[in-house]
């Protein structure tokens, strides 16, 4: 965890001086070395309540003479919680004996390419940060995560979830990362929500990518590959039908809505991030729809250029929805078709500009 | 110490996190491997969890995993439920946990198998019982309801005002 200093009042002292205050100085100085670290605390523990840690503004396309190469790193968890194990794969290495780790170095690639080609993004960052991931993680971990600076992976418990190294998967957690360089949005409410939401969008637009698929042709899912045969369902989210993607006696039912009527006001999974993400999800599948041909080729270049912009962590559904329109109109013109079926895809997932 | 730990007899879990892949359940405790059993008597005791729940951890970090555990007793009391995240536990209750989350999927897997395999007696009968029924409290909208709005939006006369019909390729 990045913890920056940047209150003058509560940081001004750092820690190691405060330390050596509080061994060496009277009773008074102790007292205000102990003082001034609740207080640096406080400050510290507001401040990553409302700004997203490494938040920067949107990136500047890469231009240069030579085309930025990948850096893949894959680490063996080793089935242990502490990250990120043992490198198991770095960039140029020979595919080695785990298939896992072939298979996350190979997908990572994937989605360094959809960035590059069609974003012109070079990584994470778009400053060429290495791509690092962990498979193996834990024992029995039924879930993949995005955790501020690498992706992890657990291997399921294969009953419920046979594995966690799909691509869409993949370019999911990886988009966090995206999100977080470009500006970030707070993974709470419906911030939470639209951060949840780019990177599902961007995740399945990794899928059609590598496979060059249109619109029309792709799945619209997330997590396709990743449910055991067991499990009634078909992903773990549906973009195309947000609400039933699955439905199984112990996961229970697709929670997500597709339109705003039916929003989720929960308290728990941070006020629904996953659930209302629904909403955004199938504004994006409707534009897409609209425009045709590629996913990356328009649609996508509206959602990457607006994040680019927002330059709002607390962003509402409503906020988003206006800056793809002004976009869309920067990039079409104002009364241009893709401008309009912008607008029309947010108006009929319930939101009105 | 020794009535303390007779009066648990189950623990409830709650996860969610990650990809969004929220599960929940019971376990008897007298159902768990025996060594499972007693790290879960020694481990997740309400002064431990307590201690556990009450760590800082960073807020609204995108991946993030939560715990919710609830202990039962045996005249079916809840004690109080802990929440905490991952960032908060150690390696440990971590490894715990994930073992704990397995076996209850496992006793589900094992009870769904079981109901799968005794005819219902609508399927005995000849009718046409569905696999999976919906669940009677689902507040979601319903198959149809969705499929038929979400696939086809239909044109609507504001979008015409809006200048769709001009906008639309001819």
């Amino acid at each position: 965890m990045f913890h920056e200093h940047r209150n003058p009042t509560y940081c001004i002292l750092p820690p190691h001086i405060l330390d050596s205050i509080k061994l060496r100085g009277d009773e008074k100085m102790k007292k205000m070395a102990e003082r001034t670290e609740k207080l640096a605390d406080k400050a510290r523990t507001q401040r990553e309540a409302a700004v997203p840690e490494k938040a920067y503004l949107g990136v500047p396309a890469f231009s240069g003479p030579t085309p930025p190469v990948v850096t893949r790193r894959v680490y063996n968890g080793g089935r242990k919680v502490a990250l990120p194990g043992e490198l198991a794969r770095d960039e140029g290495d020979p595919p080695g004996n785990d298939e896992t780790v072939n298979l996350v170095y190979e997908l990572t690639g994937k989605v360094f390419d959809l960035y590059l080609d069609a974003f012109k993004r070079n990584s994470i960052d778009g400053q060429g940060m290495p791509i690092i991931s962990t498979v193996h993680h834990r024992r029995k971990f039924n879930n993949a995560f995005w955790n501020g600076s690498q992706m992890v992976f657990g291997d399921g418990d294969g009953l419920l979830f046979k594995s966690f190294t799909d691509l869409s998967v993949i370019g999911h957690e990886l988009s966090h990362g995206v999100v977080q360089y470009s500006g970030g949005l707070m993974y709470k409410d419906q911030s939470g929500a639209l951060n949840e939401s780019f990177a599902d969008v961007f995740g399945v637009m990794t899928v059609q990518y590598a496979n060059k698929q249109k619109v029309s042709e792709a799945s619209w899912l997330v997590g396709e590959d990743i449910f055991g045969p067991e499990v009634e369902g078909v992903a773990l989210r549906s973009m195309k039908a947000p609400g039933l993607a699955y439905d199984d006696d112990i996961l229970g039912k697709d929670p997500q809505p597709f339109h705003m009527d039916l929003y989720v006001n929960t308290s728990s999974d941070y006020g629904g991030v996953h659930i209302n993400s629904g909403i955004p999800n199938h504004a994006f599948y409707l534009l897409a729809q609209y425009l045709g041909g590629y996913s990356w080729e328009k649609a996508g270049q509206v959602w990457y250029q607006a994040i680019q912009k927002l330059n709002n962590p607390m962003a509402t559904f409503a906020d988003w929805a206006d800056i793809t329109v002004q976009t869309a109109w920067d990039m079409f013109g104002q009364g241009s078709f893709e401008t309009q079926m912008v607008r029309r895809a947010w108006r009929l997932v319930g939101i009105h500009l | 110490m020794k009535g303390k730990k007779k009066a648990l007899s189950q623990l409830f879990l709650r996860t969610t996190g990650g990809m969004g892949i929220s599960l929940e359940g019971r376990v008897d405790i007298d159902t768990l491997p025996d060594d499972l059993a007693r790290q879960v008597e020694t481990e997740l005791t309400p002064r431990k969890l307590s201690r556990v729940a009450r760590r800082k951890a960073a807020s609204f970090v995108p991946g993030q995993q939560e715990y919710e555990i609830a202990l039962v007793t045996e005249d079916d009391r809840e004690l109080k439920r802990y929440a905490f995240t991952d960032q908060q536990a150690d390696p440990a209750l971590l490894d715990l946990l994930d073992e704990i989350a397995a076996a209850i999927i496992q006793e589900k897997m094992r009870t769904r198998r079981a109901r799968r395999q005794t005819p219902e007696p609508e399927e005995a009968g000849g009718s046409h019982a569905l696999a999976t029924p919906i669940p009677a409290e689902s507040t979601f909208p319903d198959a149809g309801t969705a499929l038929v709005d979400i696939a086809e939006p239909p044109l609507n006369a504001e979008d015409e005002h809006d200048g769709l019909a001009e906008a639309l390729p001819k």
